[in-house]
């Protein structure tokens, strides 16, 4: 890529902005080891982030999201289809996509910058970091801060020794459901059988999760989405694959 | 820690695992029994294992009944009457042990393990929590209501027990392993790699004060309400309390002991505070009230202290696979890594959005 030492004149400016970023230069290895320890580049605590690095407008006394916090969270955004699709149905809440892998959270925060400039006032309220969520969630978010979660297409791990790897485990689900507040909803999709049933055998024995059945979810605005926002959705599409939807609620601690 | 310390009335216990031995020396008689030897055959012919990072743990039940530790071979945890220090059971572990504790009331062994993992010794084990990364110290409430565990990733947590899936707290703000936990009342104090104590409302989960103690903190005991303070590779131990000042608690250093050598292990029994250094074993009092702290040195203890002194010298330390030293090196490590990026990395990752004018 080219430096321009000069600043850039505003139609250049423009034409900067208005690209959106190209997927292709944004490929990275499919997985990367997430128990890892290579990462440093998280706040120590929730109060020690500065969330307006993400999120200018919250700062912005006329805006939607003005002093408020994160509220939904899409864990492994991938490209972030979803967090896009959602900005403009939750223009009042803050979601975060968070991502493991450098440059595919790079070309999503590209990307919200190049929609931010495209449609000013519009997908303000939608962001990308790049981080690791099963280490570093209490880092980032206080006790009960989070409304709706999703998981969309985790990574399956078809190894049984990789299932340690799978983002849905009996450690995380705790840490989950702390920063989840009561009544919240996790929404998971995945087209492979084995993942889904893991999943749904991981809620269901947790304690603090209740799975809704499929009668209550017809009002939810959110399913029809979940299927076909994201990037791998529309992959699994196109290539005629199943697509196992769960979404379950935090619960109160039945047994206090 | 290679090495660690145990008190309870009438026994110190010292256990080396890098030379695999586990001491029992009694008060009273002054006899010393070495458990590693009494196993059982199944243990004789397994070499020594120099290759894992260990460390070595132990703990006596409350009523002093029970005595758990683990020895060098095998990934076991070896449960003996006290009594008559006899074998009550040797349990495999699913990984290596770094910490073992007992429940205060109902005698159950709780176990942490380098997976991050915490099981109970019921009948069968039990899986009570698990972190993403190693577990350093735990502790567990008087009335066995709250378990609170702290690991190598900066997280001291607050969680129910026996169902520890469900977290009451997250204390997050330490910046490098936790190294050592404890509870004072209605506080959780902890000490980290970061060279920092924090001191934690348990009900609130709120950090109230911090006190830098200039040397990364390896272990924290709590004795009489006020806490015995161990730093990594250091002859300082401090004793510290809890003090209110101005309407805030606050942390107060009321005393630092200096040895002439480097201290390895804390120990505690009642108002009795005993330190292992790397060739003796000191007996110190604490009066809480006055915070006075007494060194023993009557002729018989100092009689005592000399034949544990002479049990410790026979032990060797094993750099390689001593826990604390590899995670004070990973901490430096991580140290320089977050330098050279900052160094390198002129574009911030997250450049300021741009707005066009409509
Ligand atoms: C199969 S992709 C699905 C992406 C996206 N949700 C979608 O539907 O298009 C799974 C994503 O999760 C990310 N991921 C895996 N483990 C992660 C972790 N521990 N923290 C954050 N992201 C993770 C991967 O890098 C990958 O981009």
């Amino acid at each position: 890529m080219e430096k321009i030492k000069r600043p850039l004149n505003e139609d250049e400016t423009e034409k900067q902005e208005l690209s959106l970023p190209q997927k292709k230069y944004y490929r990275q290895r499919a997985h990367s080891n997430p128990i890892a320890d290579h990462d440093f580049d998280y706040p120590s605590c929730p109060e020690a982030y500065d969330w307006s690095t993400l999120y200018p407008d919250i700062t912005n006394e006329k805006s939607n999201i003005y002093n408020k916090r994160v509220e939904m969270l899409d864990i492994g955004c991938g490209y972030g289809g979803l967090l896009v699709t959602l900005s403009p149905m939750f223009m009042d809440s803050m979601i975060l996509g968070m991502e493991i892998r450098v440059k595919v959270s790079q070309y999503v925060i590209e990307r919200i910058k190049a929609l931010r400039a495209n449609q000013p006032n519009c997908y303000d309220n939608i962001a990308c970091i790049r981080t690791n969520a099963i280490k570093y969630l209490p880092n980032f978010f206080k006790k009960g801060q989070i409304k709706k979660m999703f998981f969309l297409y985790p990574d399956p791990h078809f190894k049984k020794s990789k299932h340690k790897w799978r983002i849905i485990n009996d450690t995380t689900l705790s840490e989950y459901a702390y920063v989840l507040a009561e009544e919240a909803l996790v929404y998971t999709v995945t087209d492979v059988k084995d993942l889904h049933e893991w999943m749904v055998k991981h809620f269901s024995e947790h304690g603090l999760f209740k799975r809704v059945e499929d009668d209550d979810l017809k009002g939810d605005p959110v399913v029809d989405k979940l299927y076909e926002s994201s990037e791998e959705g529309k992959k699994v599409t196109r290539n005629n694959g199943d697509k196992f939807l769960a979404v379950f609620m935090r619960i109160k601690d039945p047994d206090l | 820690m290679t090495f660690c310390m145990t008190v309870n009335e009438t026994t110190v216990v010292l256990s080396s695992i890098d030379v695999d031995k586990c001491l029992v020396y009694s008060l009273d008689s002054g006899n010393v029994k070495n458990l590693t030897d009494n196993l059982g055959e199944a243990y004789k012919n397994i070499p020594i294992n120099n290759h894992d990072l260990q460390k070595a743990c132990a703990a006596f039940s409350a009523d002093g009944t029970l005595f758990a530790y683990n020895p060098n071979k095998g990934k076991l945890l070896s449960v003996w009457n006290t009594t008559n220090w006899t074998l009550v059971e040797n349990k495999t572990l699913a990984k290596h042990a770094t910490n073992i504790v007992f429940t205060p009331k109902t005698n159950v062994i709780v176990v942490g393990d380098k997976k991050g993992d915490v099981y109970a010794f019921e009948e069968l084990p039990i899986r009570i929590l698990g972190h993403s990364s190693m577990i350093l110290d735990i502790c567990i409430s008087d009335n066995e209501k709250y378990i609170v565990t702290c690991d190598n990733d900066e997280k001291v947590r607050v969680s129910h027990y026996p169902n520890g899936k469900n977290i009451v707290y997250y204390m997050m703000g330490h910046e490098a392993y936790v190294s050592g936990i404890c509870l004072l009342n209605n506080f959780v104090l902890s000490g980290s790699g970061d060279n920092t104590l924090r001191l934690w409302d348990f009900n609130k989960g709120d950090l109230l004060d911090k006190l830098s103690l200039h040397t990364p903190i390896q272990s924290v005991i709590e004795i009489e309400n006020m806490a015995a303070i161990q730093l990594y590779d250091s002859r300082d131990v401090h004793i510290i309390k809890t003090e209110k000042k101005e309407n805030k608690w606050t942390i107060k250093n009321i005393k630092t002991i200096q040895f002439e050598n480097n201290v390895l292990d804390l120990a505690v029994y009642g108002n009795q505070l005993w330190i292992l250094t790397v060739n003796s074993v000191y007996k110190y009092t604490i009066d809480a009230s006055n915070e006075i702290v007494l060194r023993i040195q009557d002729a018989e203890m100092t009689h005592k202290l000399e034949t544990l002194s002479n049990l410790v010298k026979s032990f060797v330390c094993l750099e390689k696979t001593n826990l604390m030293i590899f995670l004070f090196n990973k901490m430096i490590d991580k140290r320089k890594r977050i330098e050279q990026y900052q160094q390198n990395s002129s574009t911030p990752v997250l450049r300021e959005t741009k707005r066009l004018r409509t």
